[in-house]
């Protein structure tokens, strides 16, 4: 039986982690989960009106790299990727499963999930396998690299809307 | 065994005055606060120190446990020393040396004190 990374290590080892990350750093998302049956998809099986679950709100660590301007066909486009690294504890004590597909909203932003990664284990030993015994380590995190999308695709909040307002006095030329 | 004799001091000391806490004076509960505050620190170290650094998402953070009981160790030892001085200055080969000074002193000063001027 290993030393280390018993059940009690493994949650002074949580309890660590969630000061640092919930009361410390405090970076927070909402996270929204893409909600399958009531996405319908085209004849190229593109789900092009997508329907999410309300945003759940999740402290996470954020790694973004700079914005970027790529000149496309129809004009420039704003470009971001960022690397969203969660503790797997807070996934399920919100009964949520992460996929990729899924919206993570931050700084004014949307980003869609390309890939996921759940391979910090520690002790070696996860205890969902069945060979690994339920005793010791533990499958600390989910992290999840994401491209920026933009709000007009997804039907989260309302983009385009007008307001009737008569009584503006914009100065001219605008 | 350096660490338990220190501790030991302690207990000595409070047993063979037989002291109770109410009782202690403000001066020496605020030195039993700093040296629980010690062990505390000592303790949290230790714990810390199990793992020299953590995992977290994507990362690690290493942990302070050294540099706690380092502090707690050196905290501790000055709390003895100065416990040491301050019974070693109230023991009563001390206290008899003071007053012997001070009547000393008191000696002197009285010597330079002019007489009075006898007019026969």
């Amino acid at each position: 039986m290993p030393l280390f990374a018993g059940a009690r290590d493994i949650s002074l080892i949580e309890k660590l982690n969630e000061e640092l990350i919930n009361s410390v750093i405090q970076t927070e998302i909402y996270y929204y989960k893409l909600i399958l049956d009531e996405t319908d998809d085209n004849i190229y099986g593109e789900g092009l009106d997508k329907r999410y679950y309300a945003g759940v709100k999740l402290p996470s660590l954020i790694d973004r790299s700079n914005q970027a301007y790529v000149e496309e066909a129809y004009g420039v486009d704003l470009q971001q990727t960022a690397l969203f690294s969660f503790l797997r504890k807070e996934f399920t004590n919100k009964s949520l499963v992460p996929e990729v597909g899924d919206i993570i909203e931050w700084d004014k932003a949307y980003f869609e999930i390309d890939s996921m990664v759940d391979n910090q284990i520690i002790g070696g030993k996860d205890p969902d396998y069945s060979l690994a015994g339920c005793e010791h380590g533990s499958s600390h995190s989910i992290i999840c690299q994401c491209h920026m999308t933009r709000m007009s695709r997804l039907n989260i909040e309302d983009v385009r809307y007008g307001v009737d307002t008569p009584d503006y006095n914009f100065p001219k030329g605008i | 065994m350096e660490t338990m004799e220190k501790e030991s001091l302690v207990i000595i000391v409070m047993y063979h005055y037989n002291l109770t806490y109410k009782e202690i004076n403000s001066v020496g509960k605020q030195w039993i606060w700093k040296y629980a505050a010690a062990l505390a620190k000592e303790l949290l170290g230790a714990i810390r120190s199990k793992y020299s650094s953590i995992p977290i998402p994507n990362s690690e953070v290493s942990l302070d446990g050294s540099t706690l009981k380092s502090e707690a160790a050196s905290e501790k030892e000055y709390l003895i020393t100065q416990l040491r001085e301050t019974l070693e200055a109230t023991s009563r080969h001390k206290q008899l040396e003071m007053k012997r000074e001070e009547s000393e002193n008191l000696q002197q000063s009285l010597n330079r004190v002019p007489l009075k001027i006898y007019i026969g």
